[in-house]
């Protein structure tokens, strides 16, 4: 009898994206970095983002 | 002779034939997804992971599964738990396939969080029983049973990379 070892790795991220529609606007949160990814994968516009938090955590945009 | 072994990863039927090369979880029902582009929403759960071992080839038997997450790095981040179909306690047989979501437990409320060591006695059975074994490399009758693993994420885990982890089956050859 022989006893065998098989392996398989496993990777994955965490996101904290969250995206609420509040009627008029969309309020999206996350880090700096799934914020703008988020933004641009929505072909939103900097200018049109109408809020930034400071810390770059937050933003609003118009629809 | 020795038994030829992979791995096989069911994202639509029980039949899927996939060989994965990772099991990587993330926000899609995809074989080797890619993590950093299927990221797991804090405060969910990842889509399950649905995989079996399958032999091929020339061999007795192949029996004594033995499965569990043998390296996690410096381990868990904050919220991070994964649960897994194992046991080596009352078996309920093996899991009837469903395709994956990222309903809790997709299993069917049957997963408990993953052994971190050798469980030293069967986790994993074959044909619904952990004493059960793989006599033959007809296909239909050369898989273990299910092993599901589902990762839940809390809402207080950090955006990121988790640790990588590493998952070992292991098995005896007659």
């Amino acid at each position: 009898m022989t006893t065998v070892g098989k392996e398989l790795e496993a990777m994955y991220v965490v996101s904290t994206l969250a995206v609420t529609n509040h009627g008029n606007y969309h309020l999206v949160t996350g880090t700096i970095a799934e914020v703008s990814a988020e933004l641009t994968r929505r072909n939103v516009r900097t200018r049109n983002t109408t809020y930034i938090k400071s810390d770059g955590t937050e933003a609003i945009y118009s629809k | 002779m020795v038994a030829t072994f992979s791995w096989v990863e069911s994202n639509a039927n029980d039949t899927d034939t996939s060989v994965p090369t990772n099991l990587n979880l993330g926000s899609t029902n995809t074989a080797d997804l890619a993590p950093s582009t299927y990221p797991i929403t804090a405060g969910t759960y990842s889509y399950s992971k649905w995989v079996r071992g399958m032999w091929t080839g020339a061999f007795t038997r192949i029996e004594n599964l033995q499965f569990w997450m043998s390296a996690s790095g410096t381990g868990y981040v904050t919220g991070e738990k994964l649960n897994y179909s194992g046991t080596t306690g009352t078996y309920n047989g093996t899991d009837t396939f469903a395709v994956p979501t990222t309903n809790l437990d997709a299993a069917g409320g049957t997963l408990k969080a993953i052994i971190v060591a050798d469980p030293a006695a069967a986790n994993i059975g074959v044909g619904g029983s952990l004493t059960g074994s793989i006599t033959t490399s007809a296909v239909g009758s050369n898989a273990s049973d299910f092993i599901v693993v589902q990762a839940t994420i809390g809402a207080t885990a950090s955006a990121g990379a988790v640790q990588q982890k590493t998952f070992t089956l292991q098995y005896d050859e007659v």
